[in-house]
């Protein structure tokens, strides 16, 4: 059989030319060529999966494909994916950003969901739905700011979380470590053994700066979830009362 | 039953998009893998091109079939157990270095999981029982500080005081004194293992205490508030009987679905921990495998360890459906 090479938009894909008959030949190149173009190279791939993608949707509703695609993600190891991409992918901070992104988004996705859910069937929202109010006019000014709470907690939440992971990920060497960053430092002590060599000097001090920061946003946190709920704050004793009342 | 059928399918899905991402990011990532390896290999000695081409052929890295082709031929691979060769450890196979790994994650996250999931819970029960009391005011925020403090620091901490400064601990890595100490059930050998696992095991369970004893204590509280319970002191029975046979049982189930998903983190494989303390889990196998660019193992451990969090996961569902029968009714979300 004499192959021969097809120059397509991927680069050039080798088709093998079958004998004989013209017509069916012919529709059998087409075929093979776009099936070639289509599968030649992994990037072609991911587009084929954008293209899956929309077709699901179609199928079964973006509901369903977009709350699969969130528990999936949830249910999939964040650290050993985030450590994999990390490791394939050109070092530097936008990676790691990327990476973080893709591993942890769906946990908060997941929270609002179900907020938003049980807000849907409240009152305010079908007086304004009978009012003709459109969809993104309720969502946005009627549903989001009774979720003002979760979502400052979330952000202060994410916010402890990506600087844990940044460090954990600078601190097994994938991320630049020519940047300096607590996560670095730590690695470059490790490197350094300055565990063996009684360096405290180098490794307590950036661990203790990412311990007070997640402390703090801790409190933070804290402070954010008694303003949203008021059940949780402290009752005024009985001094402060009166005083308040004078 | 319907309720079962769709977590699985569910879960059906998950291990297919793990495959598939596993299949796709080493593929998709810049950089040609055969080039590194030939760069790790010629610092050992020139590399012909004919060590090349078997190189790249041994490791399917040469094949000009399309990527299709390629993705059933490692759905093949993976249905009969062959997840590829280790480079670092040429020729062994990545299936044998993870067998061998993963018994060392499981006897460590086995154990710190299981102490930390009892005293988290017994703590948890005794500070909702005596809300407000000392042990309460004490015990609460002290775990809220713990569980802040950045685990992988927190070893770092340990190792320096207890192995460097006081010198109770060894401070190189290993799962025994291989060097004085052969394996099998002496004492020496189970003495030698628990001393080179006590330090990861004492940080794993201090930063995970704080979790299980606060989710706990707020489930009690809230199941304190029942009915039942206060019927049951209207019958007059036991402090003790009433805060383990009646509250607890019905706190304890958010705890139950966490033990079975900590059990699934524990082949997750305690990354930070092994990491550390340079302890040979499966963890650090994937560690290693990155740091010296070895392909086919990190692939492997990354599937394996998935795999292990989505089975746990599904236990997980599997068992809360068998002790809360509400959940069976209700949709999932």
């Amino acid at each position: 059989m004499q192959t021969q090479e097809i120059i397509g938009p991927m680069g050039a894909a080798p088709i093998a030319l079958p004998p004989t008959d013209p017509f069916y030949t012919r529709i059998q190149r087409v075929l093979l060529t776009i099936w070639h173009a289509f599968t030649a190279s992994p990037r072609v791939a991911v587009g084929s999966a954008i293209v899956g993608f929309f077709i699901l949707v179609g199928l079964f509703g973006p509901l369903f494909v977009l709350t699969l695609l969130t528990n999936v993600s949830l249910v999939l190891p964040a650290l050993p994916l985030a450590i994999v991409l990390a490791a394939y992918f050109p070092r530097g901070p936008l990676t790691i950003s990327l990476v973080i992104v893709f591993t942890n988004w769906s946990w908060q996705a997941r929270v609002l969901r179900a907020q938003t859910l049980s807000m849907r069937s409240r009152e305010f929202v079908t007086a304004a739905r009978s009012c003709g109010e459109r969809a993104w006019r309720i969502i946005f000014f009627e549903i989001f700011p009774n979720e003002i709470g979760i979502v400052v907690a979330g952000y202060v939440s994410t916010t402890i979380y990506v600087v844990l992971t940044w460090a954990a990920l600078e601190f097994l060497g994938l991320g630049d470590g020519t940047i300096p960053s607590w996560g670095s430092i730590l690695y470059w002590a490790q490197q350094a053994g300055a565990l063996g060599g009684g360096l405290w000097w180098w490794f307590v001090p950036p661990g203790a700066c990412i311990a007070i920061l997640g402390a703090g946003l801790s409190l933070i946190n804290f402070g954010i979830d008694e303003i949203a709920d008021p059940r949780l704050r402290k009752e005024l004793s009985p001094k402060k009362l009166r005083k308040v009342a004078a | 039953m319907r309720h079962i059928l769709r977590r699985i399918l569910f879960y059906a899905c998950a291990i297919w998009v793990a495959i598939t991402l596993d299949f796709f990011i080493p593929r998709l990532a810049p950089g040609d893998p055969v080039a590194a390896l030939v760069g790790k290999m010629s610092t050992k000695g020139y590399v012909t091109p004919a060590m090349q081409q078997t190189l790249a052929a041994e490791f399917g890295l040469n094949t000009h079939d399309s990527i299709l082709v390629q993705y059933f031929r490692y759905l093949g691979n993976l249905l009969h157990g062959n997840l590829g060769n280790s480079i670092q450890y040429f020729p062994t196979p990545v299936f044998q270095i993870i067998g061998q790994d993963i018994g060392w994650s499981l006897m460590l996250g086995g154990v710190a999981v299981i102490i930390s999931f009892t005293l988290g819970c017994l703590f948890g029960i005794i500070t909702a029982w005596k809300r407000s009391s000392l042990l309460d005011t004490i015990l609460s925020p002290a775990m809220n500080f713990l569980s802040a403090i950045p685990y992988f620091w927190l070893a770092l901490l340990s190792l320096f005081i207890f192995a460097y400064l006081l010198n109770w601990f060894p401070l190189t890595g290993g799962s025994y004194d291989a060097i004085n100490v052969d394996p099998g059930w002496s004492l020496d050998y189970i003495g030698s293992v628990i001393q080179y696992a006590f330090l990861p095991a004492l940080t794993l369970v201090i930063s995970s205490l704080a979790g299980w004893m606060l989710t706990m204590r707020n489930s009690m509280i809230t199941t304190l508030s029942e009915d039942y319970v206060l019927m049951a002191r209207a019958k007059g029975l036991s402090e003790g009987r009433i805060m383990f046979r009646y509250a607890a049982r019905n706190a304890i189930l958010p705890n139950i679905t966490g033990f079975a998903i900590a059990i699934g983190a524990i082949v997750g494989g305690q990354l930070l921990t092994e990491m550390v303390f340079s302890y040979p889990g499966i963890g650090y196998a994937l560690f290693q495998a990155v740091g010296e660019q070895d392909y086919a193992m990190v692939q492997g451990v990354f599937l394996i360890i998935t795999l292990a969090v989505l089975g746990a996961n599904f236990l997980a569902d599997m068992l809360y459906a068998f002790l809360d029968p509400r959940v069976r009714v209700e949709r999932s979300a």
